[in-house]
């Protein structure tokens, strides 16, 4: 149990992480990782000790994540205009650069299943493999859905306008 | 022009934008991009949006401490305390049962007089659910273990069922219990309420009944509260699932139920 918890201890950080980024809001992030902390350890004899423990949690935590959702969501409820973690006062300084706030606008707008699979691959830096055990779905399934993301994020935040260097034949 | 000894794919370069590639994978992609220059912009551009995520969401500082509520050990301790006094929310539950059927009994007047036996179950069924699925360690009556559990529930709802088989879509069978039913709903008998539970602490409940006096095939999916509820009946049975699900999952496994449901129905039939 000690070992157990221990080791759910060492994935907190990525955890609050990932809740924050889904989230944009500390308190809410931080609650949705105190949620999966305590089912972890309610349902512990339900983890196979096959895979990393942290997909396990993170699967927990998208599963609450999406729950919640679901019922802010029927309820109809205010959510507040995203609370930014880090808000960013100046321009970019270096053309080529995207824009933070218009990367947080932009990422607001993918669909909610592009997001959660993006900010896996790219916050976690979790292999292709271990993110799609952690969303329970398909490792092609999950490239599609990177693929989708990044196109979108390209074209919302504008930077696929910049000047391309053509073959030509 | 050199050839790689493997194909370079779209998955090949998020792979290599993601930096999940080995050294060999990653030369050749390489190669591959100072070649081929949209797929280097392409390229480009994802690493910038890594970049710009990664500025947005930064990990948390070393030297940031973690709240206290977030401590596993610390969970744990609370957990083993709920746990003893969740003999107390059982009785709470009982209650809010007691109550809520006296409420529903007196204002049963005041409800509208259109709707259908299928609503009063599937209402039925959400409120049976919401109930129970929230106790961690007495959400059943009987353990799915216990023997003769579905020959009594069958016996009780008068028409043959076996708990559906969900292993595969990873639920596992937890128990069941036996609910009362209002004769004046239009539903002729008491209900079995199974419960199921995946790896992710995630639960279905299947809420049973017997036939309605119509024995007409029926399907209804309803949102309700913030769960999903899926019912269906044929000449045999009446179940509606409810669970906590995407809508595409829920039918999923609705299949699943359903199909074992009505194979068992109808091989019980001449037996019975």
């Amino acid at each position: 149990m000690q070992q157990f918890l221990d080791e759910i201890e060492e994935s907190v950080p990525a955890l609050r992480r990932y809740a924050r980024a889904l989230t944009r809001n500390a308190d809410r992030a931080d609650d949705l990782v105190q949620d999966c902390i305590e089912r972890a350890i309610r349902k512990q004899s339900l983890w196979k000790p096959t895979g990393p423990l942290k997909g396990w949690l993170f699967r927990i935590l998208l599963n609450l994540y999406r729950n919640e959702l679901r019922t802010s969501r029927r309820r109809g409820d205010h959510v507040p205009v995203e609370t930014l973690l880090v808000e960013p006062s100046v321009a970019p300084a270096q053309p080529g650069r995207i824009a933070l706030a218009e990367m947080a606008r932009a990422i607001d707008t993918l669909a909610a299943e592009q997001r959660e699979a993006l900010l896996l691959v790219v916050l976690e830096g979790m292999s292709y493999a271990e993110a799609a055990a952690a969303i329970d779905i398909p490792i092609g399934t999950l490239m599609s859905r990177l693929g989708r993301a990044r196109a979108a994020l390209r074209t919302l935040t504008g930077s696929g306008d910049e000047p391309r260097l053509r073959t030509v034949k | 022009m050199t050839r790689e000894p493997f194909a370079i794919t779209a998955d090949t370069l998020h792979a290599f934008a993601d930096g999940q590639l080995g050294e060999a994978e990653r030369a050749a992609v390489e190669r591959y991009l100072a070649a081929h220059p949209d797929a280097a912009a392409d390229v480009a551009n994802w690493q910038r949006q890594n970049d710009a995520m990664r500025a947005l969401f930064p990990a948390p500082a070393a030297n940031e401490p973690v709240p206290t509520r977030l401590s596993p050990h610390r969970i744990a301790g609370d957990v083993r305390i709920a746990r003893r006094q969740s003999v107390m929310n059982i009785a709470a539950a009982v209650t809010l049962l007691v109550l809520g059927g006296g409420i529903g009994w007196y204002g049963r007047d005041y409800a509208t007089p259109t709707k259908a036996a299928s609503d009063y179950l599937i209402e039925a069924a959400v409120t049976a659910h919401s109930l129970y699925v929230k106790e961690k360690t007495r959400a059943v009556e009987v353990a799915a273990d216990a023997p003769n559990l579905m020959t009594w529930l069958s016996n009780r709802i008068t028409t043959p069922i076996d708990a559906p088989n969900l292993t595969s879509e990873g639920y596992t069978f937890l128990g069941g219990r036996l609910l009362p039913s209002d004769p004046e709903d239009g539903i002729p008998s008491p209900a079995a309420q199974l419960m199921y539970e995946n790896g992710e602490a995630q639960r279905v409940t299947l809420y049973i009944t017997a036939a309605l006096p119509d024995k007409k095939e029926a399907w209804q999916f309803e949102t309700v509260g913030d769960v999903e509820a899926y019912y269906w009946a044929n000449n045999t049975v009446t179940c509606t699932i409810v669970a906590d699900l995407p809508e595409q999952d829920l039918r999923m496994l609705g299949r699943k139920v359903f199909e074992q449901l009505t194979w068992r129905a109808e091989s019980g039939m001449e037996r019975w």
